[in-house]
């Protein structure tokens, strides 16, 4: 192996390589790499984790992501439109109950066509029943009329 | 760790997982840090600026496309905002008294002055490149990505470098 890629390793060494024992300018420069070694960075100790995980939490970093326009927009059509939906459902439901009631009942709708007819073909106004005893003479009847002669 | 297990754990993360997020946070906040601090040069502003970095990273993991590359994007959006920084920061006149500290805090007591003054005499590129490979264990690639140049300029950079050490500390200790 080459002097310079022996020197290439020594970064990664933990003990001297037993090429320096033979080779002076490789032993030099061995010596050289051990001083440089004392100028390592200081080790970090736990403080430095905790303040960087301590400003993550203030920033929010370990919250859920917050929703997207389109979940946010479909939570607040959820939150108007489910009560509109339910007035609505209930109105409805008045709407088609009050039908049921005006419909004619059943045994009606059942009635023969005749007789079907003969209910369609009732007069809407019913004429006053009539009031007990003698029916009144014709010139009675041109008295309330207004057009007797006197 | 597999980059299969990577991609789970970065999936994860997208989708708001605390625990993925504090996996990922572990295994690249020290490479994280350690490229800030060959921007700024200090460690407090380091730190500050890795954390801000991993609110960038995190706010953005959404918009990673390849889960597999995410030490590299890490990286990168930390260069950019180390960039930033250094842009928008202004000169100041520093007392003598109030001097910055050392470029990296050496994990001995026992330091290199000849050595630190050799890594301070480099051009940043060049000092930056040294130290993220030789130190950091950082890849070629992963350079010049940070540095936002070819991988033939990253390796000049950093067989540079060296050279240039090299002769500084054979010129200190020649004239000692």
């Amino acid at each position: 192996m080459q002097c310079d890629q022996i020197r290439e390793t020594f970064p990664e060494l933990t003990a001297p390589p037993q090429h320096i024992e033979k080779c002076k300018a490789c032993r030099e420069e061995w010596e050289i790499h051990l001083k440089l070694r004392q100028f390592r960075a200081p080790e970090l100790d736990a403080n430095f984790d905790r303040a960087v995980l301590q400003a993550l939490d203030s920033k929010g970093f370990f919250e859920p992501d917050s929703p997207t326009w389109l979940e946010r927009t479909g939570e607040l059509l959820q939150r108007f439109l489910t009560p509109l939906a339910v007035a609505a459902c209930v109105l409805l439901f008045l709407w088609m109950g009050r039908l049921a009631w005006e419909r004619p009942a059943p045994e009606l709708r059942a009635l023969q066509p005749e007789q079907s007819k003969l209910w369609s073909s009732l007069p809407d106004a019913v004429p006053p029943p009539a009031l007990p005893g003698p029916a009144p003479s014709q010139r009675q009847v041109r008295l309330v009329k207004g057009d007797a002669k006197p | 760790m597999q980059g299969a297990d990577l991609e789970i754990i970065v999936k994860k993360a997208q989708a708001g997982d605390r625990q993925a997020v504090e996996r990922l946070l572990s295994l690249h906040k020290q490479a994280v840090f350690a490229l800030a601090l060959t921007f700024l040069k200090d460690r407090g502003l380091a730190e500050e600026a890795a954390q801000e970095a991993f609110l960038r990273i995190f706010q953005r993991i959404q918009t990673l496309r390849k889960p597999g590359q995410f030490r590299s994007w890490c990286l990168t959006i930390t260069a950019n905002y180390c960039r930033d920084l250094l842009r928008a920061k202004k000169p100041t006149t520093v007392p003598l008294d109030a001097a910055p500290e050392p470029v990296h805090e050496p994990s001995e007591t026992e330091v290199s002055e000849t050595l630190k003054a050799g890594l301070d005499s480099l051009s940043d590129p060049l000092r930056q490149a040294l130290l993220l490979r030789d130190v950091e264990n950082f890849s070629y690639q992963e350079i010049s990505e940070i540095q936002n140049t070819a991988l033939g300029t990253v390796k000049s950079r950093i067989f540079e470098a060296r050279r240039k050490l090299k002769k500084w500390i054979l010129s200190c200790s020649v004239t000692r």
